[in-house]
């Protein structure tokens, strides 16, 4: 009797095949959280190397901010004193015929405008498939059944109709009546419903995995971008602590300006006292010469202090970054660029993920 | 995996040579299941190679990018120790200049940081990075 065997047959063919989908779908369910993992850590790593960045940024831009402070500071005062200074020296000049001509009054009326623009100054700009194939495998079995199979009552299922066509299909999958020793109806949907679900856990399962696969292909894609664009911001980490270095240098430069500007200073603020004193004590005793060699003495000291004072001018009016070559400008729109990227990539794979 | 479909297969022939009419239509379902099998398995096979190409491609640009930041890292530590001993030099020379009341060694000086300053590693930097960027494999880089 081999008819019996083949519900048996079916019904275990549907249990492996079901069993198959099971797997196949746990095996989905693995990837997608594999796939989601790989995405949510390189979010992470991502969000992280963002933040690092920016809070270098803003480092260095805090940097560049003290800079601009101490430029606008140091041009300030060194450039009130010097215009301040040739004027007085300009005016003792005058009595004495000794020219005080090495700044013009039209440049010590630049340096005042540009001491006073020097306090604004800113230097930094910033499953379809599956349910039909899973149709097919169910309906096909079904009107098979029903077309090649003999009711347990001897009738030929095909004969019959309705209900008892219906009921005599199921028990044949049953493997026959329960009086012929079978399962009966119950037995048979119990078959059927293997037989449905079996085949279709069994395809949707590979489809799922299918979609997993691709799903954890496309996370480690978006993974991989991110990596690549964290290691991008490895050059501009680096661009960062060369633009530190150089404001550090920068800023040592410049102190050692304006320590050397007050060395000028000392000496020449010393003379003057020293020959206000001495004037004082010889005033009768000093003759026109001796009084043109002290003014001489003091035009050198002024003179020192005024090419102190033009080094510290083109160190302030140096820019450290500019426009046409400075990273920190094309790093705000570089950057920008890079969480887009990794944003729009993101979104993509979590909507796979949702798929 | 291959052997328990090959049996599903199996039993599917069994199945239609012992009721030729059960045949198509039961053999359809299990060979619609075989063909999903077949298919993830060419996906699954078209994605490990799609991973592993993205992990050496991936792999091979981060080590580039790397690279790339480790030269801008060692050009700017060679620029920086020359430009600090040029500093240090022109400060000492300042500072000889003012105590001896030497006005030569003090413009010597001044112009000598002047034009350090202006000259801005950070512009050399990026000019680097662009010929690095440029650069043709095997080409040979003069920093």
């Amino acid at each position: 009797m081999p008819l019996p065997l083949i519900p048996i047959i079916a019904g275990a063919t549907s249990l492996i095949a079901g069993a198959l989908g099971v797997k196949k779908g746990l095996d989905a369910k693995g990837l997608y959280e594999q796939a989601k993992s790989i995405g949510g850590r390189a979010e992470r790593r991502h969000r992280e190397a963002v933040k690092e960045i920016e809070d270098r940024r803003t480092s260095v831009y805090e940097q560049l901010q003290a800079l601009g402070r101490m430029k606008a500071d140091a041009f300030s005062n060194t450039a009130r004193y010097v215009v301040d200074q040739v004027r007085q020296a300009r005016a003792v000049a005058t009595l004495s015929d000794v020219d005080y001509a090495s700044i013009p009054e039209e440049e010590l009326v630049v340096f005042e405008r540009e001491s006073a623009q020097m306090s604004a100054l800113d230097l930094v700009s910033d499953a379809g498939t599956s349910a039909a194939l899973a149709a097919l495998g169910a309906g096909g079995t079904y009107a098979a059944v029903g077309a090649a199979a003999t009711a347990s009552t001897g009738t030929a299922i095909a004969s019959l109709s309705g209900a008892a066509a219906t009921n005599a299909t199921l028990a044949w999958l049953g493997g026959g009546s329960l009086a012929t020793g079978g399962l009966g109806i119950a037995g048979g949907m119990w078959v059927l419903s293997g037989i449905v679900a079996g085949p279709a856990l069994a395809i949707t399962g590979f489809s799922l995995a299918s979609r997993a696969e691709e799903a954890v292909t496309q996370a480690q894609f978006f993974a991989a971008e991110v990596d690549e664009k964290i290691a991008e911001l490895q050059s501009l980490h680096a661009l960062l602590d060369g633009t530190s270095n150089n404001i550090n240098e920068t800023e040592h430069a410049l102190e050692s300006l304006l320590v050397a500007f007050e060395n000028a200073r000392s000496q020449y603020e010393d003379r003057h006292r020293k020959a206000d004193q001495s004037w004082s004590e010889r005033s009768s005793q000093l003759n026109e010469n001796q009084r043109a060699q002290d003014i001489e003495a003091f035009e050198f000291d002024l003179q020192r202090i005024i090419v102190v004072f033009k080094a510290i001018k083109e160190v302030v009016q140096t820019p450290l970054l500019d426009e046409t070559h400075m990273p920190i400008v094309g790093l705000r729109e570089r950057l920008s660029q890079v969480v887009d990227v990794c944003d729009s990539e993101l979104f993509s794979a979590r909507r796979g993920d949702h798929e | 995996m291959t052997r328990t479909l090959t049996k599903l297969a199996s039993a599917t022939k069994v199945l239609s040579s012992q009721s030729p009419r059960l045949g198509p239509d039961a053999a359809a379902g299990i060979e619609a299941m075989f063909q999903a099998w077949r298919d993830y398995q060419q996906v699954h096979e078209t994605e490990s190679t799609k991973r592993e190409e993205i992990r050496a491609r991936s792999g091979v640009e981060i080590t580039r990018l790397r690279e790339q930041a480790q030269l801008i890292r060692e050009h700017f530590a060679m620029i920086f120790s020359e430009r600090r001993d040029n500093f240090d030099k022109s400060f000492t020379l300042l500072e000889t200049g003012l105590s001896n009341g030497d006005d030569r060694q003090i413009e010597a000086a001044l112009t000598l940081i002047v034009t350090l300053v202006k000259e801005s590693p950070i512009k050399q930097a990026a000019e680097t990075m662009r010929t690095i960027k440029e650069r043709v494999p095997g080409q040979i880089i003069d920093l």
